[in-house]
């Protein structure tokens, strides 16, 4: 019965785990974890305090463990002695999650063709392969050819024009984002400028006019004789929040509008991907929401590092300044919080980043929470579950409610525990569809199996229990023919 | 399971990561916080004690209202009395988390206490009037309560309204 997701679907579903992981910021920052996560697992500590030493750029950044509090900081913590403060040696960063990525997608085009094409796989490694080259050290523009054929940019003539364009360009910035054509870090800062073009409180043509400027003035519009011309504005929002023509109290209400409209989008798509009833679609959601948080992020710490800040006068400006520092802070740590659920989604305990197996393992899930609640367990089930779910992000809403029905089960709960179990795999069959096509984890099946076993344990009926778990219902409610190769 | 902790941990769900907002409120200058749900349920108990300090109140003071007949002005005190030491906990730092928990516990039992005084001595259409009819009190009290801990204005309204609905829901539930 847990076979229901093997095939194509399956495998696209873990490529694209690992190419979130990969994307989210660069494939190289992701493989630097990826060997830090690695040293720090061979130092295993139990104490209550200590802290990993990290080291980069001659700067250090510390993991504290206090008491139960985990927080990184730029501070060495006091309270922490010397001998409790581990140094995570600096190693280069290799292609551990490349080579795993290719090996995923060459057994997924050994499956199916169609899919793997369908999915743009191939672009997708290509472009991930490029993000390794020594082209992507040095400074590379695919944001420009990723909008290519909107249009050109200084041609545009009008108001409604210019934000047309911008509507555009944003929506084609984080669509390839989406599919993994470019990487976090590559659209973060032209996403924002675009933004914070739409956003602008006086006629956009100033904004041209910035532009036109800096080309004239600091490139200059020939270059050997061939006209320069200007596909995209400069990615950068302090370039214009720090123009002369930008007075203070415009430049900190205008950046901190736009990186309050990023964080507004990324809490959006975060909780909209907690409801989802598939854990690629949560996962999908989650990825999205992290550049949004990245973008935010990047906006506020511009703001705040304006040099005409200090010279503020407004109320509206003063407040939203107190207010960037604490809501950059938060901006910084749910990109943590998603990054690590979206790595402990592809590597589950194995990421060193929670102690839970990966959710696109129904069986695995299922052992890991019916142990915490078997009465030989030290923890509390259900504040784990919740703490995972509110505190973690690591799962939807729909496998908290299941392990939580689980739970009660098992605590000697059974009818109160069966309704909520039953609740949740009423929606599960409303979304099987979406997902067998994404090649979901099988909970449906593996959720009427344990139901049986509690109904059999507590000699009440559990027939159509049985029925359920088999796999001829999901074939049925698929109404699927039985041996599809593909599937 | 008891009424106080199911809606303690429906505040929680409402809240969820944003919980951060207290944490950086009470804890360590430039430290970025992962995990952790204690501080939360903490958090929860508090602002619940908050919504029921309001609702007392305003009941209280308007005692036309069919809760404030009902309820009487002593009891009324004396609930005052037990919750708003909850109400004003401004200790979310702990070292060890498990302090953290046992607070949350101790809480719970006034909470619960709380509660069950007043689901006893009102009728369910009496409680239920009780508990819709103090919105100004009930959402300035949360906001107050949110602002004090480190939440930004914009989520200081987002949050208000958004626990005053949540947690009404809840209490009027069987």
């Amino acid at each position: 019965m847990d076979r229901m997701p093997a095939g194509a679907p399956y495998i696209l579903s873990e490529v694209r785990r690992l190419l979130r992981v990969l994307m989210g910021e660069t494939p190289r920052a992701a493989e630097q974890n990826f060997v830090n996560l690695m040293e720090m697992s061979k130092v295993r500590l139990d104490q209550n305090l200590w802290a990993y030493e990290i080291m980069a750029d001659g700067s250090a950044t510390y993991i504290v463990f206090d008491h139960g509090t985990k927080y990184t900081t730029s501070i060495r913590p006091a309270q922490i002695p010397q001998e409790r403060v581990i140094p995570i040696a600096a190693s280069p960063a290799g292609d551990n999650l490349r080579n795993r990525l290719r090996a995923r997608a060459n057994a997924l085009r050994e499956v199916s063709t169609g899919i793997f094409e369908a999915a743009q796989i191939g672009a997708t490694l290509d472009s991930v392969d490029f993000l390794y080259s020594e082209a992507a050290k040095g400074p590379h523009y695919r944001h420009i050819e990723a909008v290519k054929g909107i249009g050109e940019f200084l041609e545009l003539n009008n108001e409604e024009a210019i934000r047309n364009w911008c509507t555009r360009c944003i929506d084609r910035l984080i669509e390839s984002y989406g599919s993994y054509l470019l990487a976090g870090d590559e659209v973060i800062k032209p996403v924002a400028t675009l933004l914070l073009f739409d956003f602008c409180p006086f006629p956009l043509s100033a904004l041209l006019e910035m532009n036109r400027d800096y080309l004239r003035y600091g490139v200059g519009q020939t270059v050997m004789g061939v006209n320069v011309s200007m596909p995209f504005p400069v990615p950068d929002i302090k370039f214009y929040l720090e123009h002369p023509a930008v007075p203070a109290n415009v430049a900190v209400v205008w950046g901190t509008a736009i990186a309050r409209e990023f964080q507004n989008k990324a809490e959006v798509y975060r909780d909209h991907a907690k409801t989802r009833f598939t854990v690629e679609q949560f996962l999908a959601g989650l990825y999205l929401a992290l550049v949004y948080y990245r973008c935010a992020l990047y906006a506020f710490r511009a703001v705040l590092s304006l040099k005409k800040a200090k010279a503020v006068t407004s109320q509206t400006a003063k407040s939203r300044l107190d207010e960037a520092p604490t809501e950059a802070d938060l901006c910084e740590e749910y990109r943590v919080v998603i990054a690590a659920s979206l790595h402990a989604a592809s590597e589950g305990s194995a990421s060193r980043l929670v102690n839970m197996p990966s959710i696109a393992n129904a069986i695995q899930f299922s052992s890991w929470v019916d142990w915490m609640a078997s009465p030989t367990s030290q923890v509390n089930a259900e504040i784990e579950i919740r703490q995972a779910y509110d505190a973690q992000l690591v799962m939807p809403t729909f496998l908290r409610d299941l392990a939580i029905g689980r739970i009660t089960c098992i605590k000697g709960e059974a009818t109160k525990g069966l309704a909520k179990l039953q609740a949740v795999t009423r929606e599960l069959e409303k979304h099987l569809r979406e997902a067998v096509i994404l090649g979901d984890p099988n909970y449906l099946s593996s959720t009427y199996d344990f139901m049986a076993k509690v109904g059999e344990n507590h000699g009440m009926e559990n027939a159509e229990y049985l029925r359920r778990a088999q796999p001829a219902y999901v074939q049925a409610l698929l109404d699927l023919a039985p041996s599809s190769p593909e599937e | 399971m008891e009424k106080s902790k199911r809606i303690v941990l429906g505040i929680n769900e409402e809240i969820g990561a944003d919980i951060s907002y207290v944490r950086r409120k009470h804890g360590d200058q430039d430290a970025a916080y992962f995990t952790g749900i204690e501080i939360g349920i903490v958090f929860g108990g508090t602002v619940l004690a908050n919504f029921l300090l309001g609702m007392l109140k305003g009941a209280t003071e308007e005692v036309t209202t069919a809760g404030g007949k009902q309820l009487g002005k002593s009891l009324a005190k004396k609930l005052i009395e037990k919750l708003t030491p909850i109400a004003n906990q401004a200790q979310f730092k702990e070292a060890d988390t498990r302090q953290l928990a046992q607070l949350a516990a101790s809480h719970e039992q006034e909470l619960d206490s709380v509660c069950t005084t007043l689901i006893a001595d009102l009728t369910k259409p009496e409680f239920d009037r009780l508990v819709d009819g103090q919105d100004a009190l009930e959402t300035a009290q949360i906001r107050d309560h949110l602002a004090r801990n480190g939440f930004t204005t914009k989520k200081v309204e987002i949050y208000s309204e958004r626990l005053v609905r949540r947690i009404r829901l809840e209490l009027k539930s069987e």
